[in-house]
């Protein structure tokens, strides 16, 4: 189970012995991350991370008791990238996700997603509702949310790159340049900064064959298609939002009340940005192992 | 980033609208902003009303009314793109006059800026105060057609990104940055967007831009008629309409004043969105 991508020791100061393994999901084979033991904590990670992002989360939840799960979702990182848009819708996403828990044979488990993996957590709890135990979400606004914050001048600013991404061809090659510049970027306004070790191993993950493509690809299915049908959320959820976040505006936290009926609360960060569990790991941390605690 | 507040013109949630001019001619065009005169924009070579940078035309309408308009024959409005720049010009007042703006402040850019010199020569009346963006004078050397690698960029039947790129924006990560930040707005909007200008628009705009810059010295001397104040603007590396003709206009014009935007090339207004609605509003103020 030892392999050369987990063992690279992200956490050098802490015993926590990571397992690495692939899951066979349906037509897509999913690289994952796994630590200790107890009830299954799965954490989605979000553009433009991989596993690797929830690297201040992995050891402090298995201390906690748990066992997580921390895959590449489909088409990052060692995760198969089917080829073309059509593979990226957020349905397949969820699917995926209730594929992972299955085959690392649990019933269901307690789902934690940033940003696009926020996405596919709330998809997840819609369609799939058995598999979702609680559910926390990470600066990622709810489908309908996202919708109506799409059609808002003040928000679709913030998102220009969701457009930027429409373009054929030139994205995958721009943001290759320069080093991956314009992905390193994205990841600059976290707090503390990345230190050049953690920025080599998103490029390295960047580098490998058709991740650009399948990353960006996300962004087309998403804007080309509508969220597909919204059903109310039974799981009971908490928001944890950084309300610095640059790309995601501080309104798109609160999902509608009958979309997410059970909402436990949105958590508000003030300090933080779009990469709230790099910012503020231990309060992250807290927050989630408190609301997963709960109903143990 | 700047001190500019959050704007509130929302020029991406601007509905199309169209107006009856006496020409016979139906313009599509959208306004944000309020306040008296209007700004009124002209357009670059084959761009439409999705083609103005929101985060641009927010800021220039925090204070004023800013109004983009498909040019007749062009994207959304009806007729047939003329092959001069003085009809363009007459079909621009027939839509300033449709909309009775009065005398109306002019930001006219690239192609956009020979039709605003026009304009001021022909009907000094309906201009106030006229900015002038990646901008030269008519029958100056050196402006007959484009280089060709900016033509080719630019010029070809399917626009395409990164001849877009090439010729806006500057090869340097910043102003490639700049590049695909616009690019992302440009596409931002979804629904409700203008028509594509076509292909007839594109022949009969670059037929104007080829004749407009016969080589004349004689031409040079018409902007010295141009007696209201006039602001100049350029990019630093513009390939398109390179930085002296910026100087050489200003230097024609009577009241005129020039700025040159570093590490820009023809979308310069687009990169420096912030300093350049600055500098426009304290222009027009003055």
């Amino acid at each position: 189970m030892s392999s050369t991508d987990a063992s690279t020791a992200l956490l050098p100061d802490v015993q926590t012995e990571l397992r690495e393994g692939y899951a066979e999901v349906g037509d897509v084979r999913l690289h994952y991350v796994e630590a200790g033991d107890g009830p299954l904590i799965v954490l989605l990670h979000g553009f433009p991370e991989f596993w690797y992002g929830w690297r201040l989360q992995i050891a402090p939840l298995a201390a906690a008791g748990f066992r997580v799960v921390a895959p590449d979702l489909r088409g990052y990182n060692l995760s198969s990238k089917p080829d073309g848009v059509a593979a990226y819708g957020a349905v397949d996403l969820a699917a995926d996700v209730r594929g992972l828990i299955q085959e690392r044979g649990a019933e269901s488990a307690h789902v934690v997603g940033h940003d696009w993996g926020g996405t596919a957590a709330w998809t997840l709890a819609m369609n799939h509702p058995e598999v979702v135990d609680r559910l926390a979400i990470l600066d990622a606004a709810h489908p309908r949310k996202l919708n109506e914050g799409l059609r808002h001048p003040s928000q679709l600013r913030r998102s220009w790159y969701f457009f930027y991404f429409q373009l054929p061809d030139l994205p995958e090659h721009h943001v290759q340049a320069d080093d991956w510049e314009f992905l390193q970027d994205f990841l600059r306004d976290a707090q503390p900064p990345y230190t050049d070790e953690e920025m080599g191993r998103y490029i390295e993950a960047w580098s490998q064959p058709g991740a650009a493509a399948a990353m960006i690809n996300y962004y087309r299915f998403a804007v080309r298609h509508s969220s597909g049908e919204i059903k109310p959320i039974a799981a009971p959820t908490l928001v944890i939002w950084g309300d610095r976040d640059r790309y995601l505006g501080p309104t798109l936290a609160e999902p509608h009340h009958d979309d997410v009926p059970n909402l436990d609360r949105v958590e508000r960060l003030p300090d933080a940005s779009h990469w709230v569990h790099h910012d503020e790991p231990e309060r992250v941390n807290q927050l989630l192992i408190d609301f997963f605690t709960t109903t143990r | 980033m700047t001190g500019i507040a959050p704007s509130t013109g929302e020029y991406l949630a601007a509905p199309n609208r169209v107006v009856s001019a006496a020409n016979g001619i139906e313009y599509t065009y959208r306004q944000v902003g309020e306040g008296t005169p209007a700004l009124v924009l002209l357009q670059h070579f084959r761009g439409n009303l999705d083609n103005w940078d929101p985060e641009l035309i927010d800021a220039l309408a925090r204070d004023r009314r800013v109004v983009t308009f498909d040019n007749a024959g062009v994207a959304g409005s009806t007729g047939t793109t003329p092959s001069t720049v003085a009809q363009m010009a007459r079909d621009a007042i027939a839509f300033i006059d449709a909309l009775e703006l009065g005398a109306a402040d002019i930001l006219g850019f690239s192609i956009g800026s020979f039709v605003a010199q026009e304009i001021a020569l022909i009907r000094p009346a309906a201009v106030r105060r006229l900015v002038l963006a990646s901008a030269a004078p008519r029958g100056a050397a050196g402006m007959h057609g484009w280089a060709p690698e900016v033509i080719g960029a630019v010029g070809e039947p399917e626009p395409n990104p990164d001849g877009y790129l090439s010729v806006f924006f500057m090869p340097s990560a910043a102003s490639r940055q700049a590049g695909v930040e616009t690019l992302g707005r440009l596409g931002a909007r979804r629904e409700d967007r203008d028509k594509p200008t076509t292909w007839e628009t594109r022949q009969a705009q670059y037929d104007a831009v080829c004749d407009w810059g016969i080589p004349d010295h004689g031409q040079l001397q018409r902007v010295s008629a141009i007696g209201m104040p006039v602001f100049v603007a350029g990019g630093d590396g513009d390939p398109m309409i390179l930085p002296h003709f910026s100087y050489l206009l200003a230097g024609l014009i009577p009241q005129a004043r020039v700025k040159i935007y570093p590490d820009a090339a023809h979308g310069f207004l687009f990169q420096h969105h912030a300093e350049f609605a600055r500098d426009v509003d304290a222009f027009l103020r003055e």
